[in-house]
């Protein structure tokens, strides 16, 4: 509205806006070219978008699920490879692809070569449990003991049935200390010591065989320091949401953690009874651990105890490894464990005949509308085009960024969708183009009508671009895998089609009106009388009267 | 064409598209049922992201573009048809992965042969699960049914008006269907890229449909105090003054996917563009169809039920029968019989310039210096 309500400023506005705009492209281009001098991973050029699975190919990588994780179901594994599905797609819009293979295997194709820490990332989060703290802050031993001591300790460790003891009695091992264990897991709980006397915590990670329901000795990779932990409390399938957030009136991440079933109530119990040797000044039988696959991700003293099942982790976190940590509790357990059977690089899966022909589609499709601008709108056809290829430039550029910034992955959907959205930011144009043509036809002078059309264009582009982006926001939000990347590709072109319209087309047919060629409507100027549909005055005059229109309508 | 505009945007040329709503509505219907009897008779064609299928390993001399194209070819002289289209893949310097649909054991042998008479070693075949093909079909379904009511919504507060958002959920039911029904007759394989089609499909028939709405909307204000014009008449106008858009848009829309559609389906004939180009292509013809001819009327159907409405309709009426004794006889039926009929042919110049002098000095006054 501002705009046009004052008429003054508005005439020296056009330039300025446009040379704005086009100085905001140039800075996004220049943006890239610094991430080009300044990227450190020396990998591929700023300048080449990240392509998809099926245009460039990427990592495969093979788990194959373990025989000793319990019977292997298509049910089980269907679960295990829709977990790291959102494991691996959670972190952007990368488009991995996870498949089932013959019956016990998951392939996880990943975009991109030598992504060998996805390997990590995926396979190492296998198996999440919570179990508490009998004995913490040990310190790493400097020598390993000899496998054959281990042996026979985990024999005695594996002979006994800790299944049978008590949720109290485990509490109790922890608050009052193991001796208050029924004698016969006695030489159990010697055999843990020892165990744990010598074992080497290494930062770089650690190979235990962790069973749910045995005690177990491990460590905090981040500490260093050796605990033994009691048999599992609460499994990681119990966890029903895990979140990292920034409490209000907070500064420091934490992460909160909900529980459901029968982890709810044991948490309780947990937490009512740790919580206790808090309040009594037990640091130490207050904690319980984190483990994810035998390590330990966290050991939080309990401060509080929480009946509903949801709790906050907090500690020495930033954003990053607060969402990790989230991401590994929300997607860290596997109902079957998994071995890494291998991974190797692949090649695209679209021949490339689809490429080649897919960008022929795009340059023929571009080539038609462009004729038919020109043919249409003669000299606003260029307009048209200028806009169309201002939209290509930002988009291209966003696409840069983003792929650098978010992972944002192309996909040959992705740029089929591109290809679609020159015909929708086009529609924008149409839409104004045509309000200005009416507003002549109603009288206006071809100034004013500029001035008065985009107004009313402007709601129209408006709702209309609405729709796309509500499309785009929630389909991001709700959808996965390709449909993703595409709402985001959707979202980003029609945000671009509306700062193309408002910052580019707008001031640039401002400006031209101005012009001998627009303004007074020449010929091929697209604004011509006739062109317009009137005749009989000038496209500079105002109609004053509906008789002088009547008559003009008459010789048409 | 630009004549052809002007005579439509001042209602000399008229398409009756709200009157002659029922035949619009059968034409529609027709097809909209003959697109439903192909789920029932033909179903979908599900590609192996959804079903499953087998992938065979093989060893070749060099994996490259080039010889994956071989491979394609081997796929296809195999003369299975369930192996069509597969996705073919290198692995590492001399190894390619080719996925086809779930196979019949005779129909794997037949794929393993071929491929080795073009020069493969070494053919080994896998059973493979459903990729995330129902994955994201569910979770695009769950974005579906949000992004409906976050728009139904939208729509509403932006128009006040619910029937707006009625019309326009009708009119991408029509799309939906009439694509799917497309799918499932042509035997086009179903495929992830299908559901982002149709995802982008949605987006765009209620864009179109905006775009036209915020036309009625325009015509119809104040209209509860015109004593000329009804509803219907008004609603006609704004579709027949956006034509010319509504025509543009589509051109410069169908052009790319157009081409889209002509290479992957015409040229390369297999892949993942075609089924991608012929939902998107049959979907926006459907969404500018329906945006003129269903969803337009389908709201002016709606608002003419409104006793206001209703009332202002009859009073227009009423004051055309005292003025139009001497009308033609073609218009005089047309008051009597449907008065959503707007007047077409010679008549309708004439009755189209008075009514004409209420907007240019409502353009005048009203959009120009105040705004």
């Amino acid at each position: 509205m501002a705009s046009s309500s004052k008429r003054s400023p508005n005439r020296a506005r056009p330039g300025r806006t446009l040379s704005l705009f086009l100085a905001a492209i140039v800075a996004l281009y220049a943006l890239v070219a610094l991430i080009g001098i300044t990227g450190d991973k020396g990998d591929d050029s700023p300048w080449h978008p990240k392509l998809g699975l099926d245009l460039e190919g990427g990592t495969r990588i093979t788990f194959q699920a373990k025989a000793e994780s319990g019977d292997i179901t298509a049910e089980k594994l269907e679960q295990a490879r829709d977990i790291i599905d959102q494991r691996v797609n959670a972190s952007g819009v990368a488009e991995a692809e996870v498949t089932t293979q013959g019956g016990n295997q998951i392939i996880v194709e990943i975009p991109g070569e030598k992504r060998a820490n996805i390997v990590d990332e995926v396979g190492k989060t296998a198996q999440l449990r919570f179990r508490l703290v009998w004995a913490g802050g040990l310190t790493s031993a400097t020598t390993p003991a000899t496998p054959a001591d281990v042996a026979a300790q985990q024999k005695i460790i594996d002979d006994l049935d800790w299944s049978k003891l008590s949720l109290d009695q485990i509490i109790a091992a922890e608050t009052t200390g193991v001796a208050s264990l029924p004698a016969e897991y006695q030489p159990g709980i010697a055999a843990l010591q020892k165990e744990a006397a010598g074992f080497v915590c290494t930062p770089d990670g650690i190979d235990v065989n962790d069973i749910a329901d045995k005690p177990l000795v491990t460590c905090d990779t981040k500490t260093g320091e050796v605990e033994i932990l009691s048999p599992t409390v609460i499994k990681g399938t119990d966890v029903s949401g895990a979140e990292a957030v920034v409490p209000q009136g907070q500064v420091s991440w934490v992460v909160s953690l909900k529980l459901k079933g029968e982890g709810k109530k044991t948490f309780s119990t947990v937490t009512d009874a740790l919580y206790k040797q808090l309040q009594a000044g037990n640091t130490q039988g207050s904690k319980f651990a984190v483990v994810l696959d035998g390590e330990i991700l966290t050991s939080p003293t309990t401060n509080g105890h929480f009946t509903n099942g949801e709790s906050q982790i907090s500690g020495d976190f930033n954003g990053t490894t607060a969402k990790t940590l989230a991401n590994q509790l929300k997607y860290g357990a596997l109902p079957l464990t998994f071995s890494v059977n291998g991974s190797e690089e692949i090649g695209p899966s679209l021949a490339g005949t689809q490429l080649d022909a897919g960008l022929a589609a795009g340059v023929i499709g571009l080539v038609l509308v462009i004729v038919y601008c020109l043919l249409y709108y003669r000299g606003l056809g260029l307009v048209i085009i200028g806009s169309l290829f201002v939209a290509a430039a930002l988009t291209y550029v966003m696409v840069l960024l983003l792929g650098r910034g978010v992972g944002f992955t192309l996909t040959l959907p992705g740029i089929a969708g591109l290809i679609v959205a020159i015909g929708i930011t086009a529609d924008s144009f149409i839409v104004f183009f045509e309000r200005l043509r009416d507003e002549v036809r109603d009288g206006k002078s071809l100034r004013l009508a500029v001035e008065a059309g985009w107004v009313r264009a402007r709601g129209t582009i408006l709702a209309a671009d609405t729709v796309s982006i509500i499309a785009a926001v929630t389909l991001f939000i709700f959808a996965i895998g390709v449909v993703r990347g595409f709402a985001f590709a959707l979202g980003l072109t029609t945000l671009i089609d509306v700062f193309v319209v408002f910052f580019f087309t707008k001031p640039l047919v401002s400006l031209l009106a101005r012009t001998k060629f627009f303004g007074q409507g020449h010929r091929l100027s697209g604004l011509d009388a006739a062109h317009l549909g009137i005749s009989g005055r000038k496209v500079t005059e105002i109609a004053r009267t509906r008789e002088e229109v009547s008559t003009s309508g008459k010789g048409l | 064409m630009s004549t052809f505009g002007q005579h439509l945007y001042e209602g000399r040329v008229s398409f009756d598209f709200v009157g002659r709503r029922k035949l619009w509505y059968s034409i529609s219907a027709v097809i909209v049922v003959l697109a439903a009897l192909g789920f029932v008779v033909k179903g979908f064609n599900y590609g192996v992201e959804f079903k499953g299928g087998v992938e065979f390993t093989a060893k070749v001399q060099v994996a490259n573009s080039q010889t994956s194209d071989e491979m394609v070819q081997a796929v296809e002289d195999a003369d299975v048809p369930e192996a069509g289209d597969p996705t073919v893949q290198t692995s590492g310097s001399d190894t390619i992965r080719i996925q086809t649909r779930a196979l019949t054991q005779d129909q794997a042998t037949a794929v393993t042969q071929s491929l080795e008479k073009a020069g493969a070693s070494e053919v080994s075949q896998n059973l493979i699960g459903p990729t995330y093909g129902k994955q994201v079909a569910t979770k695009a379904l769950t974005g579906l049914i949000v992004f409906l009511v976050v728009v139904v919504i939208f729509i509403w507060v932006y128009f006040r008006e619910w029937r707006m958002s009625a019309g326009g959920i009708v009119a991408l039911a029509h799309d939906l269907i009439i694509t799917g029904g497309v799918y499932a007759w042509s035997g086009f394989e179903v495929t992830p890229a299908t559901v982002t089609g149709l995802l982008t499909i949605l987006g765009y028939s209620l864009y179109d449909t905006v775009v036209v709405f915020d036309k009625v909307r325009e015509n119809t204000k104040g209209i509860l105090s015109s004593t000329t014009k009804t509803y219907a008449e008004q609603g006609n106008l704004a579709v027949n003054q956006t034509l010319v858009r509504s025509i543009n848009t589509s051109i410069t829309a169908l052009l790319p996917v157009g081409a889209l559609l002509f290479v992957g389906a015409g040229v390369l004939g297999t892949g993942p563009l075609k089924d991608l180009a012929l939902a998107l292509f049959v979907g926006m013809a459907a969404g500018t169809y329906s945006s003129i001819f269903i969803a337009t009327p389908f709201v002016v159907q709606l608002k003419e039920r409104e006793p206001a409405i209703k009332a202002q309709t009859a009073r227009v009426m009423a004051r055309r029968a005292k003025e139009g004794e001497g009308l033609s006889v073609g218009s005089s039926t047309a008051t009597a019989v449907a008065p959503a009929r707007t007047v077409r042919t010679s008549g309708a110049a004439k009755r189209a310039q008075p009514s004409r002098k209420p907007r240019s000095q409502r353009g005048k006054g009203g959009s120009g210096p105040e705004r």
